[in-house]
């Protein structure tokens, strides 16, 4: 087994049901990146664990924003000749497979920002998406920041324009203006080929041990109140929270479906003056 | 920390999104040898290398939020591919020749975004609306208006509706 980690079962129905009809990558140091994979079972963890070589190169997981119409292609793992084959799909027929995007909110801080501050901005839009019962969750990301994430299943795409998804693109950046979130990222904001981390994937941060990563953990609302980086490391987390079954945790799921969407609706309305 | 977003769409010849980034280029130029008063043809002649090259597209990028991030965290290389895109080396190159037909050429494809403008103008603040039928206050997006009372102009909150809110 590559990893003692990514091989508990529990992880492993975590990380694909993630993924389901998305793009995975791994990308990480020594140029080991691995693009256009996918996860169907957990000896698709596995395998593309071995071809990357994680053992030596310890890449952070990644999975498309965008959720696909039908399964990625298979592509050789043969180094040398993938990425020639990869290529020609990303710049021919990916745009053409989009089903559904996230609306994708991505908050960062420098090293100099405290993560208080960061905190306060992120409970500030927060507040916002609890009033509206939107649903959504929220993901640590594993080393500087915080995601908010309302599924795509919510919002429908409207057009696809030189590589970029709409309305998802203008939401965020009328998210980011109006409530002066000085932390919301947008760089590659609405990029119909952009990545995320995958819930509960390590992020190693130069770091050899397992057990000392940092993980990408879907937070409750306690664990964003009493947020200490020094509880996301693996060793911490798996002896104090139950992950079996334990989901992206998104809010809301009690309500319908259409209850969900209409919510969604009555939030995004408030952003959008004449 | 930089990011390498602009060398993954070169190296994945992902030639819609780099043209895209042209674009923005082009028609974000337009706009700010508009504002500058000056022909694009002038404003973009300070464009001889690479280091002008990084400062010119900081400031024409630096029109759109989005775009005023991404050029923030490209990393050496990227700008270098940026550099190399044919858009540039056009540039580049008319520079050197000073082909002033090249520029009105430029200047005639390039759309104009207003929008872009009027956008940067408005400002937003968190506000609260209480609805008079449940008493509830709701939040929501307070935009700054200004209206005429006896004669005197007062600021005053709207929201996406065009209710009075209060600015919270």
């Amino acid at each position: 087994m590559e990893s003692d980690y990514y091989s508990k079962v529990y992880i492993g129905h975590l990380i694909r049901e993630c993924v389901e009809k998305r793009e995975v990558a791994l990308l990480g140091k020594n140029n080991a990146n691995m693009r256009a994979l996918k996860i169907k079972c957990l000896f698709d963890i596995d395998r593309i664990l071995k071809v990357s070589g994680w053992k030596r190169n310890k890449q952070n997981l990644y999975r498309s924003v965008a959720t696909l119409k039908e399964d990625i292609p298979f592509f050789t793992f043969n180094a040398r000749k993938r990425s020639s084959e990869t290529s020609v799909w990303f710049k021919n027929e990916y745009h053409k497979l989009i089903k559904k995007y996230d609306i994708f909110l991505d908050f960062d801080k420098s090293k100099e920002d405290s993560w208080e501050d960061l905190i306060k901005e992120v409970k500030s839009l927060k507040e916002y998406l609890d009033e509206y019962k939107v649903p959504y969750y929220l993901l640590f990301s594993g080393n500087k920041g915080f995601q908010i994430i309302i599924p795509g299943e919510y919002i429908k795409i409207e057009k696809i324009e030189l590589g970029n998804i709409f309305p998802h693109k203008t939401i965020v950046e009328n998210i980011k203006q109006m409530l002066n979130l000085k932390f919301l990222d947008l760089a590659n904001n609405g990029v119909g080929s952009r990545l995320m981390k995958i819930p509960y994937s390590l992020i190693s941060n130069g770091i050899e041990d397992e057990q000392e990563m940092n993980m990408a953990l879907p937070l409750t609302d306690v664990q964003l109140q009493y947020f200490r980086v020094e509880n996301m490391k693996v060793k911490n987390i798996l002896s104090s929270t139950k992950l079996v079954r334990r989901g992206t945790l998104e809010r809301f799921q009690d309500l319908s479906l259409e209850e969900r969407k209409n919510n969604l609706q009555m939030f995004l309305n408030i952003f959008s003056f004449k | 920390m930089s990011h390498k977003y602009y060398e993954e769409d070169t190296d994945m010849n992902n030639e819609q999104r780099l043209s895209y980034f042209d674009q923005w280029f082009k028609s974000n130029a337009q706009i700010l040898a508009k504002e500058k008063g000056i022909p694009l043809s002038s404003y973009l002649s300070q464009i001889t290398n690479i280091t002008s090259f990084k400062a010119t597209l900081k400031e024409v990028f630096s029109l759109d939020a989005s775009l005023s991030n991404y050029v923030e965290g490209m990393s050496q290389r990227s700008f270098r591919l940026f550099y190399d895109r044919p858009v540039i080396q056009e540039i580049v190159e008319a520079n050197k020749e000073k082909d002033e037909e090249f520029f009105e050429e430029l200047k005639e494809e390039t759309p104009v975004s207003v929008e872009q403008i009027a956008k940067e103008t408005a400002i937003f603040f968190k506000g609260e609306f209480k609805e008079k039928e449940t008493g509830k206050t709701v939040r929501v997006i307070a935009k700054e208006d200004k209206v005429v009372v006896r004669g005197k102009e007062q600021v005053r909150y709207r929201d996406s509706k065009g209710r009075f809110v209060k600015k919270s």
